[in-house]
């Protein structure tokens, strides 16, 4: 045969086969699309869905860096029994039957594990029951668990080898437990997240993924792929302004005040007064069961009338008009008196007639504060000027503080129909306007602050895992709450509540102290059979230069209600113990000049160089800067220390040595190194030479 | 639109061809921007214009490559066959030691400088069909010879196909198949082209042991699980599944461009399983049927350039090109009505990718080069007749 004919013949041999293969596919094409048509089209988008993943919550973090929230993984394991090859299930079920019982679950025996697997097996390849393909190995197990399980036998060949079937949920967890958790709030499904869980939950929860889930017999949802194969993703991190110290005090007085007094609840909250950081926040409160804990957040959720504490406000008020001084004559009726149809009383009958304003603050005299009120504002064109002091304290308006569920402060409109005769006399001592203790703290903070206010700010700064994603720098209202004089004034009012007046009982001989006791009665209207109070007391300290603003409000207590014996004590220990925590009062350190006179001047060491500037500054150490530059390193040559340029170039790799491991990782990872880190302490040797060029590669940095 | 028409008329070879190519191409940015509407909206934060983009430029880079292919006289492919081939073994070893692994396949290298992923079995692959054309075509005079013709030309075949396997089966037992019908086509004789085939099966069967030896290098699980499956039914099978209700949701004639739903539950539906979207899409009479149509022309277009070519080297080479597109494409087709078990092969030129398009589109070239010869030669042999008709009148 003529070659090319040959090559011809067998050419279209093949083409003939590719004719009937086409015209195969054609058929069946047309038989799916079109003849089975109906079956397929009535199964679509049933017994499948795509189901968000959620990227792995971010964590909560106190000031320094201690967790408040986390989240912890753990797994649910299944096994798809008709996966493992006849072979190598027979060859695997001893051995992992025993590694099942030893390390997964020991209520089930060696023997028993394998009885049940292979039974389970047995039922889906005989029998084609569906559950074996879903079969449950465990409900809850940790990281270290799947780590082991991932080795065991027949498993270790993962989904498409051994059926392994991992499916991960997390479990939010609060290392400190009880500690400000109520303001750490809840992260639920299917309900309101609260607390800060709730406000910066956008942050928290990341980006959401999908993956793709089927249903199975019994209505059980599993996805399509194995989940591991998608990426996970990492919700942001909040850091907050918490003291860890310093919650763990108040949280600590709180409980044991609530416990003593039997009372229903207590919030406290300490701010740092320059800056408005909440240092901590703490809500403690009763169930029914009369356990305590937090349940309830108190300090910013919880409205109610703050009684005498707000007596600060009237007088300011008073002052700030012109319409009295210190010294102004007032008269107390001797501690009872009607106005309109309803009786006013002070705490008790004392039998002071005229005094001036400042024994009147001191003493807390509601009627003498009622009376001055009702002189000044009480008519009907002088109401909204006091309805006007009251914003201009910042009192009308939420703090906004970073926390979900902050109530709405509750300030009556000199128009509306409620406004009765007796608003003003009541509102001059704290009644007919509702305020939260938060609302209440961030004015006496105002007036601490020299009459600045802060916007109270739990949160310091965003994160994603290293990197700064948002700062919260403290927020200050532009304009001051009062006239200087007017603030001076008050600050003294409230010294001298606690010198002579109210406040004399618990008087601090470790730190001085300002503030304002507070005793509201509660559920006044339904009848005179029982009363119950709100005691609390709003503050400062140290008196004199305040670093901390601090309420304390105990609800209901049973055996006392005083502000002054109830929430002043505990307000007076709080104190005290923060006071000694906190050395930055005592000024140890720069009292003693030869502490800081040897040898072991700092060095070798590079970092950031505001960190320097500021420990320097903090232990009053002379230091000179030669450099503008951001990163540094320190000279200890020089008699004084010299702090020098660290040259960062891009491109370039840097001296990263004597840093420590978060100024060097931000370093190297921002220019594009990948960092790898060995040890602690501070960088001795990088496995890069500086200088050299930056290609992407790794760099190994050793510390010790 | 002048240049355009020059370029046209400049345009030589196979215009059926050059169509087709065009075609395909087009198809191919239009549904991988349909399909490619959930991935967009997980990773590009809804920009779905980026997957589009990104197709429509690999497809340009790939006609222009086309071209240059095109451009070059066949024959050289001829001569550079053998370094092509002695290129891509070691390429191959280092892919199964070292490759960049997607998907918990190790099939990739990266390329250094660019940061491109690049398929060795699809650069490799073109070696070898070129190499093989080459072989069969030089030992056309002892075709049926064994030691001298049937050796040498299996050896080759038998390395490549052995080295792709490991990680990528369907592609090595594809390749193979193509082989095959390369050495039947050129004469081979039949008995040893039996003998190949069992050759292949018996290659399985090591892979196998292989397999169970060293479960990290070859994918066993994945094969057997499958192909268990499918045996099984199949009707477990999830994406299939999914891929025959969206061929009928299209029915004749589709529910419209980017309506497709089930691009959501599809897995990979730009790639592995686009031919059910573009049927849900398009429908049989705007989709599915012209695709098929679309390959099966161009089997016919290379067979006319079978009969005309004068020399073996050009058919075998067209023909073997030509198969090796038309035989992924039927097996992509067939996995989406459940004709086979699932393979994981794209359609070619169609599926969303990177170097695999660029990869067809210099076998497009190399065609569109026979192509252009074989016209060339006819012209010449015309008018060579023409001269000799008129040579004989004088006579």
């Amino acid at each position: 045969m003529d070659r090319k004919n040959e090559l011809l013949i067998r050419a279209y041999l093949v083409l003939l086969a590719f004719v009937i293969l086409s015209a195969v596919i054609l058929v069946r094409v047309v038989k799916v699309s079109v003849i089975e048509g109906e079956k397929w089209r009535k199964l679509s988008g049933v017994n499948v869905k795509m189901m968000p993943v959620y990227a792995d919550r971010g964590n909560i973090y106190a000031e320094d860096g201690s967790l408040l929230a986390t989240s912890l993984p753990f797994f649910e394991i299944r096994m798809d029994l008709m996966v493992p090859s006849q072979e190598r299930f027979d060859n695997g079920i001893d051995s992992l039957s025993y590694y099942l019982s030893k390390h997964i679950d020991n209520s089930k025996s060696p023997r028993e594990w394998k009885s049940q697997l292979s039974e389970v097996r047995k039922n889906g390849i005989e029998f084609k029951k569906p559950g074996s393909r879903y079969h449950l190995i465990a409900k809850r197990i940790d990281f270290d668990q799947l780590k082991m399980l991932k080795e065991f036998p027949i498993l270790r060949y993962g989904r498409y080898g051994g059926g392994l079937i991992i499916e991960k949920h997390n479990k939010r967890d609060k290392p400190y437990k009880m500690l400000a958790s109520r303001t750490i709030g809840v992260d639920r499904e299917n309900a309101d997240k609260i607390g800060l869980e709730g406000y910066f939950d956008n942050f928290l929860k990341g980006d959401t993924d999908e993956k793709l889930m089927k249903r199975i017999p019994g209505d059980i949802w599993i996805p399509v792929f194995d989940p591991t194969e998608i990426e996970e993703k990492q919700g942001d991190d909040v850091h907050t302004n918490i003291d860890i110290h310093i919650q763990d005090i108040v949280h600590e007085e709180l409980v044991e005040a609530v416990d003593s007094f039997h009372a229903e609840a207590g919030t406290a909250i300490v701010m740092d007064v320059k800056t408005g950081a909440i240092k901590a926040i703490s809500n403690i409160s009763r169930n029914e069961k009369g356990l305590i804990g937090e349940s309830y957040n108190y300090a910013v959720g919880h409205r109610s009338e703050p009684g005498s504490t707000i007596k600060l406000a009237t007088v300011m008020a008073l002052m700030d008009d012109g319409h009295a001084d210190l010294n102004t004559k007032v008269d107390l009726f001797g501690g009872r008196k009607k106005f309109y149809d309803l009786v006013m009383e002070d705490s008790h009958i004392h039998g002071t007639r005229i005094t001036d304003v400042q024994k009147a603050f001191e003493i807390s005299s509601n009627v003498g504060m009622a009376s001055l009120a009702k002189q000044f504002y009480g008519k009907k064109e002088d109401r909204k000027n006091f309805i006007a002091k009251l914003h201009q304290f910042g009192l009308h308006k939420p703090t906004g503080v970073e926390i979900k569920g902050e109530r709405d402060p509750l300030i009556k409109d000199p128009a509306a129909k409620d406004w009765y005769g007796t608003t003003i006399p009541w509102m001059a001592h704290g009644y007919e306007l509702m305020l939260t203790p938060l609302q209440v703290l961030a004015f006496y903070n105002a007036v601490a602050n020299d009459g600045v206010y802060m916007k109270p700010q739990i949160v310091r700064k965003i994160s994603q895992i290293e990197k700064t994603k948002k700062v919260f720098k403290p927020k200050r209202r532009k304009d001051k709450i009062a006239k200087t004089s007017t603030i001076e004034k008050a600050q003294f009012l409230l010294k001298s509540v606690v010198e002579r007046g109210t406040g004399r009982s618990f008087q601090s001989n470790v730190v001085p102290f300002s503030g304002k006791t507070g005793t509201t009665s509660v559920d006044y209207v339904k009848g005179k059979e029982k009363k119950s109070y709100n005691a609390s007391f709003a503050g400062y300290f140290p008196s004199d230069d305040p670093v901390y603003s601090m309420i304390v409000v105990i609800y209901k207590p049973q055996n006392a209600y005083y502000g002054s014996v109830v929430a002043g004590p505990v307000f007076k220990n709080i104190a005290e113990k923060i006071f000694v925590l906190k050395d930055q009062f005592n000024n140890t350190i720069n009292d003693n000049d030869d502490l800081l006179v040897n040898n072991d001047l700092p060095s070798h060491h590079a970092g950031f160089a505001p960190d320097f500037k500021r420990v320097f500054g903090y232990v009053g150490m002379g230091y000179e800067k030669k450099t503008k530059s951001s990163w540094v390193k320190i000279d200890p040559s020089e008699e004084e220390v010299e702090i020098k340029k660290n040259e960062i170039k891009k491109k370039k790799v840097p001296d990263v040595r004597g840093m420590g491991l978060r100024d060097a990782l931000y370093v190297l990872e921002n220019l594009g190194l990948e960092v790898e880190a060995n040890g602690f302490g501070k960088v001795k040797k990088q496995s890069l030479k500086p200088g050299a060029r930056i290609e992407g590669q790794k760099i190994n940095i050793y510390l010790n | 639109m002048s240049s355009v028409i020059r370029l046209y008329q400049d345009l030589k070879g196979d215009k059926v061809i050059w169509m087709i190519f065009i075609l395909l191409g087009l198809f191919s940015i239009l549904s991988v921007y349909s399909a490619t509407g959930s991935i967009a909206y997980k990773y590009r934060g809804g920009n779905t214009e980026y997957y589009l983009v990104q197709q429509a430029l690999f497809v340009s880079l790939g006609a222009l490559l086309a071209y240059v292919c095109y451009k070059m006289p066949y024959k050289n492919y001829s001569r550079i066959a053998p370094f092509l081939l002695v290129i891509s073994i070691p390429l191959l070893i280092y892919t199964i030691g070292f490759g960049t692994e997607i998907n918990s396949a190790r099939r990739w290298i990266t390329i250094p400088w660019i940061d491109k992923t690049i398929q060795t079995s699809d650069f490799a692959k073109l070696a070898l069909i070129i190499y093989v054309a080459r072989s069969l075509a030089v030992r056309q005079e002892y075709i049926k010879d064994f030691q001298g013709a049937f050796l040498p030309i299996i050896l080759p075949i038998v390395v490549v196909c052995g080295l792709i396997a490991p990680a990528d089966l369907s592609t090595a037992g594809l390749l193979f198949l193509t082989c095959l019908l390369m050495m039947f086509i050129g004469r081979v004789s039949l008995k040893y082209v039996a003998l190949l085939l069992l050759m292949g099966m018996v290659l399985a069967s090591i892979l196998i042991l292989l397999g169970a030896a060293f479960p990290e290098w070859v994918r066993l699980d994945t094969w057997v699980s499958r192909i268990t499956e499918f045996t099984a039914g199949g009707n477990d099978v999830f994406q299939v599944k999914q891929s025959k209700i969206a061929i009928a949701e299209g029915g004749w004639t589709g529910v419209g461009p980017g309506n497709s739903m089930q691009r959501n539950y599809l897995p990979s539906p730009y790639a592995d399983f686009i031919y059910a979207i573009i049927c849900e899409e398009y429908g049989l009479i705007f989709g599915g049927i012209p695709i098929l149509a679309l390959y099966l022309w161009l089997l016919f277009r290379c067979m006319t350039i079978v009969t005309k070519s004068p020399k073996a080297f050009g058919a075998i080479l067209a023909m073997g090109l030509c198969l090796n597109i038309v035989i992924q494409a039927f097996a992509n087709i067939a996995v989406s009505v459940q004709l086979v078990p699932v393979t994981g092969l794209t359609l070619p030129l169609v599926s969303m990718g990177g170097t695999s398009i660029l990869f067809t589109c210099i076998a497009f070239g190399i065609i569109l080069s026979v192509s252009k010869f074989v016209d060339e030669a006819k012209a010449k042999r015309l008018e060579l007749e023409q001269i000799e008709a008129v040579d004989e009148s004088y006579n």
